[in-house]
Formats: structure tokens, C-alpha cells, sequence
């Protein structure tokens, strides 16, 4: 076994075009009970990882490596885990854990915990060749996608979704979508699938 | 703007000068979801022109993991294709510069191992 990992790591926020995320050798990390360790294959890259690369979200973890769409395999255990195994394929999403006692995690909101923690931003992410995560908030990837195909899912993919439920689209109304990155290029696909019409708003070059 | 009245909308880019137009752009009754995590300053609304007939401005903050968990459900079943441009992990930097800058088509990935 390895003992070291190459990571890019972020030390001070900066405007990314000064390059501030750092190629570093660090020690690979080993998974606490409950957790799994990751070997990554692939991980998406995100607006929020932008966003906390030059430090316009509040104040977080640093020095942090980014990366909150990470997908490869479990190749180490924690103590306790039960419902995952070395060799199976999971991804890491931005919710890393939430506190499960606060009045929105005891009424299915666990979305606005009020103790959140979040991949990449608080502990660290998947820019890196191993990252960890707890069983129980691993996601299993259907075997229909390949690596590169699941992790814009993790963020993009899943924020899309609920944003959909949020705006209370109903299938066969217009929808309207501002912007046309990663998470637009999945949302219309549900929506069409919802039999919606689909007016996207977009910026010229 | 959209030619016809929207029953819904959704604002993905992070700009606040965004959300008047598109709260205008609503059908009475339409919801208008703010799907970022930061966005630049909204400019002042106007009850009736942005906001009368119930339209409702409404932001989404992180997910629940059943809504990771039915989004991998219902990607798998679609099935949604992404489109996906890669870089290796040491172009992480760039990765996110082209992503500023638009540059980038579908979604970002950086490869690891």
C-alpha cells in the first residue's frame, strides 16, 4: 500500500488564473469507523469549487482540496461499515455529513443542517487520489455509467433535480433556464423527459 | 427572454441582474428557483411588475441524499447522457479558469487514475 497521494491542495484564496491550487505529495488518509476510503478515478469540477478557490463562499477549512463529484472505488474500510466493500463503486457528493439532530435533520431537511459538512470545503475533497467519506452518505453509482459519465451527477446532476422540484415545474409546462453549464445540460434532459418545452437563456460570446 | 410566458424558471449562472427579467418572464403563479450557491447582488424588485400574481422567488441550498439518491435513479432510467471534457488532475487550475470563462461544454472532469 502507498503511503502518499499527489492532491492539488488550495493554501489562500486567490482568482484562479494565478493558478493557487498546489500539486502536493500528502499522506494517503485512513478511513475513521463508519468511514470508507475512495480511491478516486475521476472527479467533477464545479462552479462551488470555483466559488471556494477564490473565496467568495465564507470562510472554511484551509489549506482544503476541492472537489465535491468524486467517483472511484472503495479500497479501505473503517470500523463498523457494514453496507459497502472494497471494490465497490461509490461517489462523493458536497454533503460529507450533517449533524442529525438539529430541528431540519429531525424533519427531512437534513439540506439545511445547521451543522453541515460539506466535501471539499470542510474536509477535504476529490482533487486528490484517495478522499473519504462516511458509508452512510456514499452514493452508489449505477453501472449504466462510466466514471467520467456519474460524476457531473454528484452536483451538477443532483442540484438540478431539486432545483427542478423547487420551481414546481409539472410535466408538460415551460421551463426556463438562465445559464447553460453542467447542471442545465442535465436538467433539460429531465425536464424533456417530463414532456416540458424548454426555453434556455444563455450568455453570448 | 423566452418568447412565451414560463410556468417555472430556473437561474444556473451566478448573476443577480438575472432575477428581475426573469421573475417578469413568469406566468402568474410561476416559481422562479435560484439554483446557486453564491450569486452577485440582486438588483431592487418591483412588487408589481416582478412579484404580483403570486410569483414566487424561491433559492435551493445544497440536497438531501434521497435526492441524490433519486436523481441516480431517475439518470440511470432516463438515461441523461452527460458531455464531459476532461483534464488531468495537475490542470485543475485551468480546468477551473475555463470554467470562468465559459469555455467549457456539458461538464468539467478531472481525471486522477
Amino acid at each position: 500500500m502507498v503511503s502518499t497521494m499527489k492532491a492539488m491542495i488550495l493554501d489562500h484564496h486567490a482568482d484562479v488564473g494565478t493558478a493557487p491550487l498546489q500539486l502536493r505529495e500528502l499522506p494517503v488518509p485512513e478511513p475513521g469507523p463508519g468511514q470508507i476510503r475512495v480511491k478516486v478515478h475521476v472527479c467533477g469540477i464545479c462552479r462551488t469549487d470555483l466559488h471556494v478557490v477564490e473565496g467568495e463562499l465564507p470562510t472554511s477549512t484551509r489549506p482544503i482540496i476541492p472537489g465535491h463529484q468524486t467517483v472511484g472505488i472503495v479500497d479501505n474500510i473503517g470500523a463498523g461499515v457494514t453496507t459497502l466493500k472494497e471494490g465497490d463503486r461509490v461517489g462523493i457528493a458536497w454533503l460529507q455529513r450533517t449533524c442529525r439532530a438539529c430541528e431540519f435533520c429531525l424533519s427531512g431537511r437534513e439540506n439545511l443542517c445547521e451543522h453541515p459538512t460539506f466535501s471539499g470545503y470542510h474536509v477535504h475533497g476529490g482533487f486528490a487520489e484517495y478522499a473519504l467519506v462516511s458509508e452512510t452518505f456514499a452514493y452508489r453509482i449505477p453501472s449504466i455509467f462510466t466514471d467520467e459519465e456519474a460524476a457531473p451527477l454528484l452536483c451538477a446532476g443532483i442540484i438540478g433535480y431539486r432545483a427542478l422540484h423547487r420551481s414546481n415545474i409539472q410535466p408538460g409546462q415551460r421551463l426556463g433556464l438562465y445559464g447553460f453549464g453542467a447542471a442545465a445540460h442535465i436538467t433539460i434532459q429531465i425536464a424533456r423527459h417530463w414532456g416540458c418545452s424548454v426555453s434556455v437563456v444563455s450568455h453570448r460570446e | 427572454m423566452p418568447p412565451e410566458k414560463l410556468h417555472s424558471s430556473i437561474i444556473f449562472a451566478p448573476i443577480g441582474e438575472l432575477v428581475p427579467p426573469a421573475l417578469q418572464a413568469l406566468e402568474r403563479g410561476g416559481t422562479l428557483a435560484l439554483a446557486g450557491i453564491h450569486m452577485s447582488a440582486i438588483p431592487s424588485l418591483d412588487y408589481s411588475r416582478d412579484l404580483f400574481y403570486e410569483r414566487t422567488l424561491q433559492s435551493v441550498t445544497a440536497n438531501t441524499r434521497q435526492d441524490g439518491f433519486d436523481l441516480l435513479q431517475i439518470a440511470a432510467d432516463i438515461p441523461i447522457r452527460t458531455h464531459t471534457q476532461t483534464f488531468p488532475l495537475e490542470e485543475a487550475n485551468l480546468a477551473l479558469q475555463k470554467l470562468k470563462e465559459g469555455h467549457i461544454t456539458g461538464a468539467g472532469v478531472l481525471h486522477i487514475q
